[in-house]
């Protein structure tokens, strides 16, 4: 009877010490769960509040101008705006929490489903951007630092500083009618040309995926073309950011004394930068990159308006600007969940690039 | 500070970078031209909300609905002025007491099911609007038809007969037009029943379409696109496109490059700006086409300074109506002052205000206020009321009137208008069906007690008894010319003595490509016309 059977821990070969580490694991990822569900908790509180008060009537935007009486209160009615605040966004996070965030009343459907046609838009756009910054703004930082004062950095400076004070929406204009109205290099304003909709079945969303999937590559290079410019546009904004963090984090760095211990070794100047540096500024641009492609992933309203580029950032102006108030509470939880993604994934890294944070 | 080295360690990073910037380059795309048998438009379609015909409300949507939905009136579309032609019904004839309507329902038309059209699908189509009570139902209501009478008033009387019965005698005219409205069209029944959830097909049909017009509507993505494919078995012909693709272009200047480049055939809407830019442009070529919505302002009369009739003559005198349709708006309006747009039974050409701030002056004096008055203006804040609000602002100046602009967004201040919380508004009214009957109910009728904020009439406070009956009078008068008559003698009063000051009809100023014709932006029917698009 006291023979002891096969037990739990031994059939699963689970030490005591795994165990331990197991629960705090899990204690630690249900902390962070908890922390999730209560910031996005309070995000659509502060979201739902804000855009009660705010004095749009959706119910006009809803009925329109020559409404009378009786259909503009039938359909206030209709959509609950009748009853106590707290009441409404009581019925509004029960039934969020079983998925259903409710119908957009300016497009008549499920916001779910605006939201998985809009955000794989924006996605692909900020995705293209962050590349473009990344790959032009960090080699640029370091030439800002690695020649400090001279003319690269001067170029750096000024590229940087354009960047930062174009109107988005005059360079985009200016780049449409250089790279798609006089040399035609680029494909137009959209996704799409509109002899190319509908031709691959949607599987994420991003036209670039789902043609590859689908194997239609002159689906591929149509919306390829319509890519590039627009987040050529918004990655020159990244360049400027990224490129002008990565030169400062860099010169820090390069005045440190390990870098001038390494010199006196005799190490080359390119593992010098490349490889001691670098290394060293990575943690911090790894923050700068995940805000630059958090803050585009919320969308670009103006690139978007400019490009007829049907992403997120245009869907929520819109949806605001008419207080079509589920639509708005749908992408700002899209938009925090991005911000709460984009700070897992930079803690990832954290975790591979610097050994003390393991 | 580390010249040699660093330059080489620089370059393999840099190549990368350049590379990936160099890309778009390397792959040149080619100058589109639209196929000769589909029509590209770029277009606003943000506003489109519903595609359910008895629920949309807005242009946009009746540019789609018109041409995928047949009603059973038509407006003539190949004629300036609003005539009629029998639609869905070939013909028609009255009750000895003129309440009750019977239509003759066209044999052999289908719709894009294939479902043979019967009296039964019109019976279903004619009650649904009061069934599912959205906006455009108050226009049924205003003849008469409630959703408690519906069944009673709207009967089958044959395969191809159907009967209604109005509360009072109205003009044939203002029945006909009415049934050219895109309220009035023709759904599938047994489609619309196969697919109908608990809100009688309202959801369905906000995504689909279940009509018999000259196009069917085969995609539909909102604030990006809708495709139109040609329905080839159409009664009243074959259109020349096989397809028609809208697209959503929120900028100006992104659709004028569109179309420079020949990737669409219409540019819906430009800016002046653009149309002055492109005009004479080879392979461009401008159109312009009148719509039925007006301009205008209008002045609370519960206010007490307002409620003075020469502060109000006062302002009419201080409008340049000339300066905003030839310098501030030239192309998108042109003046008018009467209520019934211009193309419309009724319509009314004569204009008797003129810019006149020494009279206006003069005016104010008499009423008291000799050293000027001070208003308020609510406005959208947006093109064209706040443009047009803010050159008030200066005209009004030369007159004494200090004039403070209240920009908020559209409804934002229509709310305010329709609490009655404003002192002038701006704003801009579209004929919702093509009879006169639509803006008179507006602007002439405001019953005792009716406290109906529809109505802009009771949204300014204007008591208008007996305008009101002979408003009520005209929907009764059988002859069209005698119609007409009561129509113009109510907008010479009008004119003269409401609290509106109505100083521009809109047109649609488009840019298309030289080789299209037969395209019209908008039409006395109130809708785009795309069947008689044709390129050459």
């Amino acid at each position: 009877m006291l023979q002891a059977r096969p037990g739990f821990r031994q059939f699963f070969g689970v030490r005591p010490r795994d165990k331990v580490k197991a629960s705090i694991a899990l204690r630690q990822s249900s902390g962070f769960l908890f922390q999730v569900a209560l910031t996005l908790l309070g995000l659509l509180a502060v979201t739902f509040f804000i855009g009660r008060v705010v004095p749009i009537d959706p119910v006009l935007a809803v009925v329109g101008d020559q409404a009378p009486r009786d259909v503009y209160e039938a359909v206030k009615r209709e959509l609950g705006l009748d009853q106590p605040l707290w009441w409404q966004f009581w019925v509004y996070v029960k039934k969020m929490a079983a998925g259903d965030f409710g119908q957009s009343l300016l497009t008549n459907r499920p916001v779910i489903e605006d939201i998985k046609r809009v955000f794989p838009a924006t996605l692909e756009l900020a995705t293209f951007a962050t590349i473009i910054g990344v790959a032009l703004g960090v080699p640029m930082g370091i030439a800002g630092a690695v020649w400090q004062d001279r003319w690269p950095d001067q170029l750096v400076r000024v590229v940087g500083l354009v960047g930062y004070s174009v109107p988005i929406f005059w360079l985009g204009i200016i780049g449409l009618l250089v790279f798609y109205g006089i040399l035609g290099w680029v494909q137009g304003p959209g996704r799409l040309s509109v002899f190319f909709e509908d031709m691959v079945p949607v599987v994420t969303g991003v036209i670039l995926i789902d043609a590859a999937i689908a194997r239609e590559w002159e689906v591929f290079w149509n919306a390829f073309g319509h890519v590039v410019l627009p987040s050529a546009v918004l990655g020159y904004f990244s360049i400027a950011y990224i490129a002008r963090m990565t030169r400062s984090f860099m010169l820090e760095q390069l005045n440190q004394e390990y870098i001038i211990t390494a010199r006196a070794k005799g190490v080359s100047e390119a593992r010098i930068i490349w490889v001691h540096a670098l290394r060293n500024v990575s943690v911090p641009l790894v923050t700068v990159i995940a805000l630059s492609y958090a803050r585009l992933l919320e969308g670009a309203v103006l690139t978007e308006t400019v490009f007829a580029w049907p992403g997120l950032g245009r869907y929520l102006t819109t949806a605001l600007l008419a207080a079509d108030m589920n639509a708005v509470l749908g992408a700002t939880i899209v938009v925090g969940l991005v911000f709460v993604g984009i700070n897992l994934l930079s803690d990832l890294l954290y975790r591979l690039l610097d050994p003390r944070a393991k | 500070m580390f010249p040699q080295i660093s330059k080489r360690a620089l370059f393999t990073a840099s190549a990368a970078g350049l590379a990936a910037a160099a890309l778009p380059g390397a792959r040149q795309a080619a100058a589109q031209q639209t196929p000769r048998n589909a029509l590209v438009i770029a277009a606003q379609i943000d506003d489109l909300v519903a595609l359910d015909p008895h629920h949309s409300f807005e242009v946009t949507g009746s540019d789609l609905l018109k041409n995928v939905y047949d009603q059973l009136f038509i407006i003539d579309d190949s004629k300036p002025s609003a005539e009629l032609l029998p639609g869905l019904a070939e013909s028609f004839t009255i009750s000895a007491d003129g309440k009750t309507f019977t239509f003759r329902i066209r044999q052999g038309v289908r719709f894009h099911s294939g479902n043979p059209l019967t009296a039964e699908d019109v019976a279903f189509s004619l009650r649904r609007p009061l069934q599912i009570n959205r906006t455009p139902a108050f226009m049924y209501r205003s003849v008469g038809l409630t959703a408690d009478n519906i069944e009673q008033t709207v009967r089958q009387t044959g395969d191809f007969e159907v009967q209604v019965t109005f509360n009072e005698a109205y003009a044939p005219t203002l029945i006909q037009n009415l049934f050219t409205a895109t309220i009035a069209s023709v759904l599938d029944s047994k489609l619309v029943l196969q697919n109908a959830g608990e809100d009688r097909g309202n959801t369905w049909l906000n995504r689909n379409s279940a009509g018999s017009g000259a196009f069917r509507l085969t995609r539909y993505q909102p604030n990006e696109s809708y495709t139109l494919d040609r329905n080839d078995g159409w009664w009243r012909g074959r259109a020349n496109m096989q397809r028609v693709i809208v697209r959503h272009v929120p900028e100006a200047a992104t659709q004028r490059l569109l179309l420079e480049r020949g990737d669409v055939d219409v540019a819906r809407n430009l800016t002046p700006t653009d149309i002055a830019a492109l005009r004479g442009r080879p392979g461009i070529s401008i159109q312009e086409f009148p719509r039925g919505t007006i301009q205008y302002f209008s002045a609370n009369l519960g206010d007490p300074i307002l409620s003075n009739p020469r502060v109000i003559e006062a302002l009419k005198h201080l409008v340049d109506y000339d300066a905003i349709a030839n310098n501030l708006l030239p192309g998108q309006v042109f003046p008018h002052q009467s209520f019934i747009p211009r193309a419309i039974l009724g319509e009314v050409n004569e204009r008797p205000w003129r810019f006149d701030p020494t009279r206006a002056r003069a005016l104010l004096a008499e009423a008291g206020h000799p050293n000027g008055i001070r208003l308020t203006m609510d406005t959208a804040n947006t093109f064209p009321s706040l443009d047009v609000a803010q050159a008030l602002q200066a005209s009004f100046a030369r007159g004494g009137v200090t004039l403070e602009v209240l920009p908020a967004t559209g409804a934002q201040v229509l709310a305010k208008f329709r609490a009655r919380n404003h002192q002038l508004f701006i704003g801009i009214w579209g004929l919702g069906y093509p009879d006169p009957h639509y803006n008179a109910d507006g602007f002439a009728h405001n019953p005792p007690g009716a406290n109906n904020p529809g109505k802009l009439t009771w949204r300014n406070n204007w008591n208008i008894p007996e305008l009101t009956a002979r408003t009520e009078a005209a929907m009764r008068e059988r002859d069209q010319n005698a119609r007409a008559a009561i129509y113009r003698q109510i907008q010479a009063e009008f004119m003269g003595t409401s609290p509106f000051a109505v100083f521009a009809q809109q047109q649609v100023q488009v840019a298309v490509r030289s080789n299209l014709t037969g395209y019209a932006a908008s039409s006395p029917g109130l809708s785009a016309i795309l069947w008689r698009a044709t390129k050459g």
